[in-house]
């Protein structure tokens, strides 16, 4: 297999990608399908991918080409994300959804790592108020319900360090 | 564009996403409305930290009867006599996906029996990570003896990480046992760093030089090794004749014995840590510079090429080399070549001689600095 073979993607409305050997195998999902099928010269498809989303992570994946830790980058849970990955997951929510789901159907574990911690921010030291005006959630316990919660969340013990 | 709601993302990434909030934002997440109650409640639940004092005991097992089935990791810290008392309740029930306990704080002493039942806490999947941890009090000590260790021995298949750091009773056989017998064990901590030597486990040179460890994944193993017979130091100890203070054999069968444990841990090829030896803790107590000389350890392994180093020879992967207050020769030249050379990365602490005019000083550094 030559070092600068190419790959062909459809995304789910049949746009083609031609992409390089070395970034496709960045998803465990196309890296394991071309290690056992062998490259079959014929367009792979993408059914739950969009054009779009696959246009960003293909993006993703190509700024991260020659990341020696790819794998294990986002492993450290409270690491802070850095300046480019901050400013890629900078898009409206929907897409960042599109965008983990398309991580989770490709395998590709860092990015996977990197939305969730994303959204995981967008909840972090927020009142339950702010949170349900960012997910644009409507509150359906009745006022009791929610005290009820609150007291017995059954955690009051825990350990607050 | 209508945002599909983040209650209906697949599990598996409402649970990742969960994994990087702690739990004061998970206490918050769960009152947001109730399809978010349902996707973080179980994560709010799956690590429990708990605080446990002289009082809350039984409120504490209470509330875990109600959710414990929820509870995969459970770190407690524990002030006075909780944990004896938690060890004590009849009803104590076990958590059917606990496989994770951390103790850390400073209890009672903690018998066998009651040590046993913490131990049965677990899931019938088994341990993967046991871990107490706590300070070095004379009147806070872990008797890890014979029911304790049949508890553990159950869960030998999954054991992943045992720490035990502080004072704690323990069998040189349960340990070798357990190395034996747990082939996915990663991370070996047996350590205390009272100068009691009746108080830190080790691990008898001669009882385990035929044994045979499963456990070759290991990356971490600190312990001591004890019982070398050290004909080679002929200097007085503490102002007596060496002969007086540590157990004498012929010079070769100190060495076939060393050759038997090098060979040991030369197998254990993926260790990233090895410690025999950590500095003693002369602050506490009645201790003093003089018992730091008296407490060292003599009857360890030598470190030196001559009495078989070079068997640690594939532990390439060493980033850590714990011999403090030994009496070891690692810092001999040709050792220091040869360290260079096999354990490239490793940071090798050690204790400068000196320590027999009582005043133990702290060698540490890279080897470039040799």
């Amino acid at each position: 297999m030559s070092a600068h073979s190419q790959i062909l993607l459809t995304s789910s409305e049949g746009t083609e990608f031609l992409i390089d050997r070395d970034i496709a195998d960045k998803s465990m999902l196309l890296k394991c399908m071309l290690e056992d099928i062998g490259e079959i010269g014929q367009a792979v498809p993408l059914p739950n991918v969009s054009g779009p989303i696959l246009t960003k992570v293909i993006e993703y994946c190509t700024h991260h080409r020659d990341d020696p830790n790819f794998l294990s980058a986002n492993d450290d849970v409270t690491a802070d994300i850095d300046e480019w990955d901050l400013e890629y997951c900078k898009v409206d929510q929907g897409t960042l959804y599109e965008l983990i789901l398309a991580a989770n159907y490709l395998d590709i574990k860092p990015l996977m790592d990197l939305t969730c911690k994303t959204v995981a921010n967008m909840i972090k030291a927020k009142s339950p108020e702010e949170i349900r005006k960012t997910f644009n959630i409507t509150n359906d316990f009745t006022p009791e319900e929610e005290d009820q919660v609150r007291r017995e969340n059954g955690k009051d013990w825990v350990d607050e360090h | 564009m209508i945002t599909r709601p983040f209650s209906t993302l697949p599990q598996e990434i409402q649970d990742t996403v969960a994994s990087y909030l702690n739990q004061q934002d998970l206490t918050v997440c769960i009152r947001i409305c109730r399809a978010w109650n349902a996707v973080f409640f179980p994560a709010l639940w799956r690590h429990v930290e708990i605080l446990l004092d002289n009082d809350n005991t039984k409120q504490i097992a209470d509330t875990l009867k109600v959710n414990g089935e929820l509870v995969h990791s459970l770190r407690l810290t524990t002030e006075g006599k909780g944990l004896c008392k938690l060890a004590h309740l009849r009803d104590l029930v076990a958590l059917p996906k606990l496989t994770s306990m951390e103790i850390t704080g400073s209890f009672d002493m903690i018998w066998d029996e009651q040590l046993a039942r913490l131990v049965g806490l677990c899931s019938p999947a088994g341990w993967k990570r046991l871990s107490f941890c706590f300070a070095g009090e004379y009147f806070s000590c872990l008797y890890f003896r014979n029911q304790s260790f049949a508890a553990l021995l159950n869960h030998v298949n999954t054991l992943v990480v045992v720490r035990f750091e502080g004072l704690s009773k323990m069998n040189s056989e349960h340990i070798d046992t357990l190395l034996c017998s747990a082939p996915l064990l990663k991370d070996v901590y047996i350590y205390s760093n009272c100068c009691n030597r009746d108080f830190v486990p080790c691990m008898d040179a001669m009882a385990i030089a035929q044994s045979e460890w499963v456990c070759s994944n290991l990356e971490v193993l600190v312990c001591q090794i004890r019982g070398v017979p050290r004909s080679d130091i002929t200097r007085d100890i503490c102002g007596q004749p060496a002969h007086k203070r540590i157990q004498y054999g012929t010079l070769q069968e100190s060495l076939a014995l060393q050759h038997q444990i090098y060979t040991k841990l030369g197998r254990l090829v993926k260790l990233r840590e090895l410690t025999l030896g950590l500095p003693l803790d002369i602050s506490t107590s009645d201790c003093g510079p003089r018992d730091q000389a008296y407490y060292r350890q003599f009857d360890c392994l030598a470190m030196s090429l001559d009495s078989g180093l070079d068997l640690l020879r594939d532990l390439g992967r060493l980033q850590v080399v714990g011999l403090q207050d030994m009496e070891v020769y690692v810092d001999g030249d040709r050792e220091q070549e040869w360290v260079r050379e096999y354990w490239p990365h490793a940071r090798i602490q050690w204790t400068d001689k000196s320590v027999d005019l009582g005043i133990g000083e702290l060698w540490e550094g890279e080897l470039d600095d040799w």
